[in-house]
């Protein structure tokens, strides 16, 4: 039986660890599609992600609203990802690094669907949720709802959206 | 593109997304090795916790229920890692030095329907103020009380020292790994 967000994150606030490892799977991917479409580099955004669950567990009893975990993560990310591609541009401009060595780390796997991922980390928060459980954690409707919290007929609407936005912005990009 | 194709294709990318368990090994671990986690070493009674505030309420609480004397009360909080200004921790030292027992007990018990916690978390949320429990001085025109203290840690503190009111059930769980901790410790950390 899927245990509702909300549900998991009460729980890690009473610092159960394995209420939250089932957070960090559930979120995962969409902390990871954030943090790449800001930094641009699979490896990276790995460990931008993992620094935000760090930082989730340390702060979570500062959450008030249980049911806001997933945009509080996701704008936590986004605001740990763009301090991060910051840094990296110091960086490289210090130790002058070829251009093309940053590029070089890209993971193979994920070339193909490069833009795509790009484009869902661009997301609004609630849309890029339900996007990612739906389509790449292979959820139900049904399911993203119970998991959220949300109507199903809100789910529905955000899938809707989020997939004529993405249709929009890849549009763009293939121009 | 259709909004077929999108879909396809994101549903092909969760299909050929690297499968990567060792990812929230990574982070439990890390969260496990990192994050400060109450401690009483048998020598010294010394409490490790999260936050100063924390540290305040579970030794509060170990005092009047964990079968922690006064002196060895005492002891331990002059022996933990203060993170707050030293004049605050001098007079919520004073504080449990003069408010009898009894006292202190009767207060843990009748302040709100949750039991303690709502007294904790005032004494908490006192360590933070300039202002002390029983000294009878004003904050912005209340009397110091458990609802004053609240209301006014809602609008000041929750934001000052990011902690909140809901953070009660993380520090509830705290306080009851310190009493733990503080019973496991026997004779060493029981006066």
């Amino acid at each position: 039986m899927m245990r509702p967000t909300a549900e998991l994150v009460r729980e890690a606030q009473s610092d159960d660890r394995a209420a939250f490892a089932e957070l960090v799977r559930r979120y995962q991917r969409a902390v990871l599609s954030t943090a790449w479409s800001v930094l641009h580099d699979y490896h990276s955004a790995q460990d931008v992600a993992q620094d935000c669950f760090f930082q989730a567990y340390c702060n979570l009893g500062s959450l008030r609203d249980v049911r806001a975990f997933s945009s509080w993560l996701l704008t936590l990310t986004r605001r740990e990802a763009i301090k991060r591609s910051r840094k990296i541009r110091v960086t490289v401009a210090i130790e002058s690094v070829p251009e093309n060595a940053i590029s070089t780390v890209f993971s193979t796997w994920n070339e193909p669907f490069e833009d795509l991922v790009k484009s869902v980390g661009r997301l609004p928060e609630h849309e890029l949720e339900v996007v990612v459980f739906h389509y790449i954690d292979a959820y139900s409707v049904a399911e993203v709802a119970e998991l959220t919290g949300r109507p199903v007929g809100t789910v529905t609407k955000q899938l809707s959206r989020a997939i004529s936005r993405l249709r929009e912005w890849l549009a763009e990009v293939h121009k | 593109m259709t909004n077929d194709s999108i879909e396809q294709q994101l549903r092909q990318l969760g299909e050929e997304w690297p499968a990567d368990d060792s990812f929230v090994e990574r982070v439990i671990s890390r969260i496990d090795s990192e994050t400060p986690r109450p401690n009483v070493s048998r020598s010294a009674g010394k409490l490790v916790m999260r936050t100063s505030y924390l540290t305040i309420g579970g030794s509060l609480h170990a005092s009047a229920y964990g079968g922690l004397s006064d002196g060895k009360a005492l002891e331990v909080f002059s022996t933990l890692r203060w993170k707050m200004h030293s004049s605050r921790c001098r007079r919520f030292m004073r504080w449990l030095r003069y408010t009898p027992m009894t006292a202190r007990r009767i207060s843990l018990q009748k302040h709100g329907s949750r039991g303690a916690g709502d007294f904790l978390w005032s004494v908490m949320i006192w360590s933070a103020s300039t202002t002390g429990p029983g000294s009878g001085s004003t904050r912005k025109g209340c009397r110091y009380g458990v609802a004053n203290e609240r209301a006014w840690a809602l609008t000041n503190c929750s934001t000052r020292h990011s902690t909140s009111v809901n953070s009660w059930n993380a520090t509830a769980n705290v306080i009851r790994r310190v009493i733990a901790a503080s019973t496991a410790c026997g004779t060493n950390a029981t006066g």
